[in-house]
């Protein structure tokens, strides 16, 4: 008797047989080159923006009227660049011909390192940044009209190195505040780009622990 | 992935995943570096999947888009290798299943084109055309005329072995 392929296709997986499903036995090692792989790549993105951010605060700087300003700028960010190349390089010497889960470990503590070695450097980042923003605004061209201003309506106020005091006060209050809160603060903006990706990564570790316990 | 992710989200819907992989693949081997390739991309998408659609749904889509990837990519390989000097794919799984019937429509399901192969597979499967339609990304109008002349070309493909 001849039968629709509706019939074949029910009757034909009705025996448990059809759809035994292959082990997956390189599972773990696929996602981890995987997140690896985007590991390495958000990061060359990042070094690559980090870069281009130093040049465009050259140039706004530079068309600002505060080229010197904006050499230190892109300085600062080449610093950054450079720091993280470096770690990249040491990424590329850890050991593949371990387990992947001696790998991803390694992994692990890499990036911990490079995180704990950004921190220290953000601590001056931030607040150089932040100073660099201020004295930058003050001198520039932009600058010179609110600075006028504020001179023609407060004509005895105390300055020092050409910048009100009271505004120097503010810097180094903030300054300080950034310097103390590098920590979080890089973390909050590491984990806005990375965390997914670090997630992840914990995530298959716990797991690979987790099988190896077993 | 939490270390359940496979054993919840992915085992009990194992099914969709080697009734499609076994469509778009003709070797053991194929059909298990497919099966686990959509295994791995399910992982990877979770956090994209979206509570108003079906987890089922979402494995149908997934595993499609993977099995069609790679694929085209498996089609892009054979044709940079010389295929003039290759011969043509042999079936090597054609008796995969117990029952012949089932072996038998499968090497006819491979050998429509792959949109084709999605479209019966989801019709089997007791998709609505709206839900086929979604999954295969397309008018859910065309659905219902695009199944009955798959179903007329298996019939010629099967040679009169079913109605």
């Amino acid at each position: 008797m001849e039968k629709s392929i509706e019939t074949i296709w029910k009757e034909g997986f009705l025996k448990s047989d059809a759809l035994v499903a292959p082990k997956l036995n390189d599972l773990y090692n696929q996602k981890s080159k995987n997140i690896v792989d985007k590991l390495v790549k958000i990061f060359k993105i990042n070094l690559w923006g980090v870069l281009a951010l130093g040049l465009v605060f050259w140039i706004i700087a530079y068309f600002g009227g505060v080229p010197i300003v904006g050499a230190i700028f892109f300085i600062l960010f080449v610093i950054l660049v450079v720091y993280g190349k470096l770690k990249m390089d040491k990424m590329g010497e850890l050991n593949k011909n371990v387990s992947t889960y001696e790998y991803l470990k390694a992994v692990d503590t890499w990036l911990k390192g490079v995180m704990a070695g950004y921190t220290k450097i953000y601590r001056l980042f931030y607040p150089a940044f932040f100073i660099l923003t201020m004295v930058g605004l003050w001198f520039s061209n932009i600058g010179d009209i609110y600075s006028e201003k504020l001179l023609y309506r407060f004509p005895d106020m105390n300055m020092l190195f050409g910048m009100p005091v009271y505004l120097l006060g503010f810097i180094a209050v903030v300054s300080s505040l950034l310097a103390i809160f590098a920590g979080p603060i890089y973390k909050l903006d590491m984990y806005s780009v990375y965390g997914r990706v670090f997630g992840k990564l914990d995530d298959i570790i716990a797991d690979m622990e987790e099988l190896r316990k077993e | 992935m939490s270390s359940d992710f496979y054993t919840f989200s992915i085992l009990p819907y194992a099914a969709i995943i080697i009734k499609i992989c076994r469509a778009y693949t003709n070797t053991q081997e194929d059909f298990e570096d497919y099966y686990q390739e959509v295994c791995l991309q399910i992982w990877r998408s979770n956090t994209s999947f979206r509570e108003q659609a079906e987890w089922s749904t979402w494995v149908y889509r997934i595993s499609l888009n993977v099995c069609l990837t790679l694929l085209k990519k498996k089609r892009n390989k054979d044709q940079h290798f010389a295929s003039d000097y290759l011969p043509a794919e042999v079936i090597e799984d054609s008796h995969v299943f117990a029952n012949e019937d089932l072996n038998q429509l499968y090497d006819a399901i491979r050998q429509l084109s792959e949109v084709d192969r999605a479209v019966i597979l989801l019709y089997l499967e007791e998709k609505s055309y709206q839900e086929i339609a979604t999954i295969i990304g397309t008018n859910p109008n065309n659905i219902g005329v695009r199944i009955k002349r798959i179903k007329e070309r298996l019939k010629k493909l099967l040679d009169g072995k079913i109605d």
